[in-house]
């Protein structure tokens, strides 16, 4: 969630940082509405041939509940719990029927944008704006009564000021992503900052450095990770991992390095116009970006996401990353993969099509994908105000990149069915092409440095669901796009779903 | 004698029906007050028709037109030639301006030639009044005005001769005398003569309309064509149709009837499908064979069907309420364009000119038929039977209501086993009979005498028995086939191909294009709207005609192949026929269909161009948001195509077009032409340049869903508010920071408590809060307050060390911290903060005050702390006055009323403002508490 580009540069002209106050509320809403007639962007136009594999199921609901899902919890009792941005935590009864008639009914209403949720003996763990709270219901009535706040460490002072939380991790702490003030500054402490709320209320700060989050929780791998969007410092959305006195990359909230001396001395500033790789020999702190989602052609927004743990029911991606976008409504998926101790991996279009801006996803106990969220303020590709949708497998596999892994001379790409030997040993079938962007404290960035990797030689598996790609030329700290547009299955000659996946490669194995 | 008693008896009747009329016609006057039609027929004709030239607002006069009350599009909407009222645009030179306010006023006086209304009685004595739209030897067809639930156009009668017992014509035009008094005012009216003025002028100034030719039918050589696909011809007679002329009709998957359709019925389905099914596509592969060789061939055949599949038969009961919906969905989404309506005891009213269904109730159970109305295609891959975007729900209604009379005879008769021998026999039967031909793949097909080569009386194309598949053709297809087979079909123009796709796919059951096709006028009233304010538009599926110069490629691939619809109002859905059997039509259209070459307005400055197409499209400019929705918001009376997907949905050449004259596209529609004449409507915006005006509607629309909110939208406020248990909402108020906590108490008080400085920090009167400053957009705003008396108190902490200074910034003090709140029965919040090592409960609550009868807030504080807290001073409020109004009671600027508890001794101190009150405490150890009241 952010600002569109235009709205920045005039902002910065107008005000200096830190005195914006009543005045400028005006002037957000003048401009609000002025923002960028930018495109959203083209389509894959792969909806027809996903609808195959994964069909949108609707979760229907009356209008009048104008139900902006913010965040999902699945309950012991088989409920669906949804935390909303209008501040309800409604219960769901029947969401995970194969023909679902969901019934509502309203656990906890009048909070502050709900965009985390968990759920544990008993309690809700909700994240809000203005601080992480447990929730309980002590007379049994269906209802929460009993609203204890466990941390409000942070400073909230500008609605964009957003809060996204996770569910809890394993010790049961709740991981809390904390965005800048108006997504440009860090005007109140520990804005830009991830900071660890114990189930008893102590707040640890983790790092600095975050820009806009939009989802925060773990990966396939158990490690805390969070979605970024495109903006200053990030030349893309990106998925990034929140190690403890890491630096995320944007240094507004650098400046409260002095409530977190546990974390050691304050990074060096970055240079602007530079590349990550570049700053990252000078700024020992600089965590390199993992998974780079490329602007537009891999969301413009990406959001909330979950690992599909369902064990087979949710279709071959199992133990895989599953990603939102809010502003294009596509579900995108995700894997990562620690090379010379820095996480990296790849992400590949999913599923387009879904009917309104997404915030946050959810698997259910049956192993379908349940996604949701709302078109309000900013630019969506969806047309529907508000919706909740499931993703059900159909059973029926789709031919897909499953996953592409760095090795020391290329890569190892696995499909989801044995491919066309033929076809895919030869090294003609693969087309590379590299790019990074420019790191800097202006909006985004174009692509840049582009090269031409070449896939010297291409070793089928015996099996014939891996090929091992030697390629001349590999660019460390470059997104390395794949076009496998003419890749076949073995039997029948299928053509991939999607030809397109992008693997960030911040390091190359050694041998 | 008896001619002449019915004679008696029926103007009698007509007698009685004439002075009851009268009777309701006067005593529905009012009879004091002027009317609104008395005062305007004083001021005349002249005076009213150059006042409506001068001062009417033609924009709001359109929107007048269509509303319900008036219903003027019910008689004079101008898709359909047969309604009761003249089309406005085809007046010609007799509309003046001062006719046409004669006709608003005095509908009589001037009654249009062809329009002049009858009562017709009948020989059963009924009458009707109403327009003759037919006559011949056989009967009369009658336009009778209806009520507005028909379909808001009244009913087409058709009676015969013989039932005529007289016909009165009549001196009254049908349109009623008073129609004018449901207007507000006089300015309603000039706005409505303006629109009328606009739309004639429109008609007679109108340039080079798009042409198009009516009543258009398929020539027999291309119906023919489509026949040979339709009855499969083509699969077993080799033919010179090329594969990509329009997309193939394949047979059915058998395997996919096992568990779905009763074996039973496949059995009498294959012995003789021409009775089973009349109207049915299967030919009669066995009329050669004797009645009970056919018995048994079928009994075999039947088996081995229903061995492809592994599911078994069985019967599902059917439920009542989904039956009543089904019938209704069965009749509005689209259904019956193709198949025939019912009537409540389920006979099919058009059943010769409908696609046949057959009796259902003893083809299928209802899993069956969900599963085909949800995924036809899957069955059926032609997309004949397209998908009608049901949702399961839906789709078990309309199965429900199709199935009801499921034969119980059936379903006693018990189940079917499948016997291997029989399932083997019947698979060489299959073979025997050709059924392999169509029932299988391509290559395993045998080759008969290609088409060309056919005579036109023998086999199939002869109506006998005989070793071949026997249809039951009538003379117009067998004609048509004869002359399919004689044309060259390789040689179709683009445009030939278009129509056999659409008579192939019967689009032409719902779409027009260039006078082929459209609704047949007794389904008219089955296509229904949600807001009938929108005319014919609101429930008529669109025409066809020039779609390729109107829609995007993109758009076109959108709704055929994703299934987007632009039009919620509109009942009958777009269906989904499957990508491969209509994307070609994509490309064609966009072959096919073109427009005049145009110049588009000229620019500078792009931005610019946006806000003044703001302007444009606000309330104050040519106030397009009154009809269209913007962001699915509609203002007013009609919730028309939505305006931020225009630009992605429209090529911008057609834009043009179609705003210079709207109804020269879309005939029916209530939209009015906004440079009427080529004369701007608002002269002041672009120098009242149309060009530039329509590129600047262009340029703003071109944003799409992030436009900027047009002017005059009106947005519904959302009301928050407190029934019989409180209501809470965490957010902005004003004069607190972003961590405001409101409550509304079922006593209708409020307050807004902070929690980061841990204070009251307001409290009013009545309804709680509108929250659409934070729920709407971005969230940037505040929560609004709905009620009255706010009182606002001071920033900083109520509870504070003594010895410091009063915080009046919004700072956040150090020494504080939220710990949550409590909900009691009636959900009214505890808060909990702790000050330094008190920990305090701040309980508040709604309360009548007995002596008042007002309602005010009681606050109870309690302190805990288990050292206690010497030095703490408890801040009530400040005021520019402080009055003491009683033991321990104070008034706030003349407005509040404080009370505090007996044990605590409060203080007003001076302030650089005014007056302060304020509490002192030591708070003792273990628990203490203060409680404070507020009236206001």
């Amino acid at each position: 969630m952010r600002y569109g580009k235009f709205l920045f540069c005039n902002m910065a002209q107008l005000w200096p940082a830190r005195s914006i106050g009543h005045f400028s509320i005006i002037a957000l809403l003048a401009m609000a509405g002025r923002s960028a007639a930018e495109p959203l962007g083209e389509y894959w136009n792969t909806a027809e041939e996903e609808a195959k594999y994964y069909r949108i199921v609707e979760l229907p609901f009356p209008e009048e509940l104008a139900l902006e899902a913010g965040s999902f919890e699945v309950l012991p009792n088989h409920q669906l719990a949804i935390g909303t941005r209008r501040g309800e935590i409604l219960l769901v009864s029947g969401a995970f029927d194969e023909n679902p008639r969901p019934r509502f009914q309203r656990f906890a209403s009048g909070l502050d944008e709900v965009l985390g949720l968990s759920y544990k003996d008993g309690a809700f763990f909700v994240t809000q704006q203005t601080e992480v709270t447990r929730i309980s219901d002590t007379n049994g009535d269906g209802r929460g009564d009993r609203f204890t706040t466990l941390s409000d460490a942070w400073g909230f002072r500008n609605y964009h000021e957003f809060s996204f939380g996770s569910k809890l991790d394993a010790e049961g702490n709740v991981w809390v992503a904390l965005c800048l003030s108006k997504s440009y500054q860090s005007d109140e402490p520990f804005r830009g900052w991830c900071v660890k709320v114990t189930p008893e209320g102590k707040t640890i700060p983790v790092c600095a450095g975050i820009r806009s989050p939009c989802g925060i929780g773990p990966n396939e791998h158990g490690v805390m990770f969070y979605a970024e969007s495109q903006g200053p410092w990030n030349g893309s959305c990106s998925l990034k991992v929140l190690e403890s006195g890491g630096f995320m990359g944007h240094p507004a909230s650098l400046k409260w390095y002095e409530l977190a001396p546990e974390l050691g001395p304050e990074p060096i500033a970055p240079n602007t116009r530079s590349r990550l790789m570049v700053e990252r020999k000078r700024v020992k702190q600089l965590v390199p970006y993992a998974v780079v989602f490329p602007y537009i052609k891999m969301g413009r927004s990406i959001s909330g996401f979950t690992v599909d743990r369902s064990q087979g029911k949710f279709g071959p991606f199992q133990n895989q990353i599953f990603i939102g976008d809010f502003s294009l409504s596509v579900v995108m998926r995700a894997t990562t993969e620690k090379v010379n101790g820095v996480w990296q991996g790849a992400c590949y279009p999913f599923r387009e099509g879904l009917a309104t801006g997404l915030l946050a996803c959810q698997f259910t106990p049956e192993g379908d994908l349940i996604v949701g969220g709302t078109n309000r303020g900013w630019p969506v590709r969806g047309p529907r105000a508000y919706a909740v949708q499931r993703l059900d497998w159909t059973g029926k596999t789709p031919f897909e990149i499953k996953e592409i892994n760095a090795q020391s001379d290329g890569f190892l790409v696995t499909f989801t069915k044995p491919v066309d030997r033929d076809i895919a040993s030869q090294g003609e079938s693969y087309s590379l092409s590299s790019y990074t962007h420019i790191y800097q404290a202006g909006y985004g960035s174009p692509e840049v440095d582009h090269t031409k990797p070449q896939v010297r030689q291409a070793t089928v598996s015996e099996n014939g669901l891996q090929v091992q790609l030697q390629v001349d030329g590999l660019v460390q700290g470059h997104v390395h796009e794949f076009d496998l547009q003419p890749i076949r299955s073995a039997t029948k000659l299928e053509k991939l779903v999607h030809v397109k996946a992008f693997y960030t490669l911040n390091e190359i194995p050694t041998k | 004698m008896a001619y002449l008693t019915r004679t008696c008896n029926a103007a009698m009747r007509l007698l009685f029906f004439t002075l009851l009329l009268v009777a309701v016609v006067v005593s529905g006057r009012p009879l004091q007050a002027q009317s609104l039609t008395d005062k305007l027929k004083q001021e005349g004709a002249k005076v009213l028709a150059k006042a409506a030239r001068v001062n009417g607002d033609a924009i709001r006069g359109a929107i007048l037109f269509p509303e319900e009350k008036l219903g003027c599009v019910n008689c004079h909407g101008s898709s359909d030639q047969n309604l009761l009222g003249p089309d406005l645009k085809k007046l010609g030179e007799m509309a003046t301006d001062e006719y046409l306010v004669e006709s608003l006023l005095e509908p009589s006086k001037t009654i249009v030639k062809g329009f002049e209304s009858v009562t017709v009685v009948t020989a059963d004595a009924r009458i009707f009044a109403g327009r003759i739209i037919k006559q011949d030897p056989q009967g009369l067809v009658l336009r009778v005005l209806g009520k507005p639930a028909d379909a808001g156009k009244g009913r087409l009668l058709t009676l015969a001769r013989a039932d005529v017992e007289e016909i009165l014509p009549s001196k009254t035009s049908s349109m009623p005398d008073n129609l004018v008094d449901q207007l507000s005012n006089r300015q309603q009216f000039l706005d409505l003569v303006k629109y009328m003025i606009d739309l004639t002028e429109t008609a007679k100034d109108a340039g080079p309309t798009i042409p198009r030719s009516a009543g258009r039918v398929l020539s027999d050589d291309l119906r023919g064509l489509v026949l040979l696909d339709k009855l499969h011809c083509t699969t077993c007679h080799r033919s010179e149709v090329p594969s990509d002329v329009f997309p193939h009709k394949q047979a059915t998957n058998l395997a996919w009837a096992s568990g779905k359709i009763n074996p039973r019925f496949i059995e009498r389905f294959i012995a003789d499908p021409l009775h089973v099914k009349p109207g049915t596509t299967m030919p009669d592969m066995m009329s050669g064979l004797e009645d009970a060789a056919r018995r048994d061939a079928s009994r075999a055949m039947t088996h081995y069907v229903v061995s492809l599949g592994e599911n078994t038969f069985q019967f599902q009961p059917v439920e009542l309420e989904s039956v009543a919906r089904g019938q209704a969905l069965f009749h509005s989404v689209g259904c019956v364009a193709c198949h025939s309506p019912r009537t409540e005891n389920a006979m099919e009213l058009f059943s010769s000119t409908s696609v046949p269904l057959g009796k259902l109730d003893h083809k299928y159970n209802v899993n069956g038929l969900v599963a085909l109305l949800r995924n036809p295609h899957e069955v059926r891959p032609s997309g004949r039977m397209p998908n009608m975007q049901l949702t399961h729900r839906e789709a078990v209604d309309v199965a429900s209501y199709l199935l009801q009379a499921t034969d119980t005879a059936d379903q006693r008769s018990g189940g079917f086993t499948i016997d291997r021998a029989l399932v083997e026999e019947g698979k060489q039967l299959f073979q025997r009979f050709q059924c392999f031909q169509c029932h299988s793949d391509v290559e395993t097909r045998r080759r008969f005498t290609p088409l060309s080569r056919l005579r036109n009386d023998e086999g199939c194309l002869s109506n006998g028995s005989g070793n071949w598949p026997r249809y039951q053709l009538d003379v117009p297809q067998r004609k048509a086939i004869v002359a399919a087979i004689q044309s060259e079909p390789q040689n179709l123009t683009n445009g030939q191909r278009i129509d056999v796709t659409l008579t192939a796919l019967n689009c032409l059951a719902c779409h027009q294009r260039d006078g082929l096709g459209g609704i047949a006028a007794e389904r008219d009233e089955y296509f229904h709207t949600t807001n009938p304010n929108l005319g014919p538009q609101g429930r008529i599926p669109p025409p066809l005609t020039g779609v390729g110069a109107k829609l995007n490629p993109k758009w076109m691939r959108e709704v055929l192949v994703s299934g987007r619809a632009i039009r919620p109002y509109m009942k009958t859905r777009m269906p989904q026929f499957g990508t491969d059997n209509v994307v070609d039509l994509i490309e064609r259209f966009q072959r096919a269909d073109a427009l005049p070459d145009i110049t588009f307005g000229t620019f500078s400055d792009q931005k610019e161009m946006r806000n003044i197409g703001s302007e444009l499209v606000g309330n104050k400019g040519l106030n397009c948001i009154a009809c269209h929705t913007f962001q699915l918001k509609f203002t007013r009376t009609m919730p028309a195509v939505e305006l931020t997907e225009m630009a992605d949905r429209l090529r911008k050449d057609w834009f043009y077009h179609y705003m210079s004259s709207p109804q020269s596209f879309s005939p029916g529609t209530v939209m009015p032409s906004y440079w009427p004449g080529g004369r701007p409507m608002r002269n002041e915006i672009l120098d009242g340049d149309p060009k530039r005006q329509v590129e600047a509607l262009w340029q703003y629309l071109l944003d799409g869903r992030q436009a900027r909110t047009p002017r005059g939208l009106i947005i519904e406020p959302i009301e928050l508010t407190a029934s019989h248990e409180a209501v809470m909402l965490r957010r902005a108020y004003q004069g607190i920071g972003k961590r405001g906590i409101g409550v509304g108490f079922p006593g209708q008080v409020n307050l807004a408590f902070d929690a980061e400085q841990m204070r009251l920090a307001m409290i009013w009167k009545g309804k709680f809060a509108d929250p659409g400053g934070v729920w709407r957009s971005q969230g940037h705003g505040r929560v609004r307050p709905l009620g009255t008396d706010q009182f606002h108190f001071a920033a900083g902490p109520e509870l504070d060390d003594a010895s410091k200074p009063w915080q009046v910034d919004k700072g956040r003090p150090p020494h504080h911290s939220f710990a949550g709140y409590f909900l009691d029965n009636k959900r009214r919040p505890t808060f909990m903060y702790r000050f330094d090592n008190v920990d305090v409960e701040d309980y508040s609550i709604d309360v009548v005050n007995n002596a008042t009868n007002s309602t005010q807030i009681r606050r109870v504080l309690t302190f805990q702390s288990k050292a206690g807290r010497n030095g703490v001073i408890f801040r009530v409020a400040t005021g520019k006055t402080i009055a003491v109004a009683g033991e321990n009671s104070f008034l706030i600027d003349n407005k509040l009323n404080i009370r505090l508890d007996d044990n605590s001794k409060a203080q007003i101190e001076d302030a650089p403002d005014g007056k302060r009150l304020i509490v002192p405490l030591d708070i003792p150890a273990g628990k203490s508490t203060l409680v404070v009241e507020y009236a206001w």
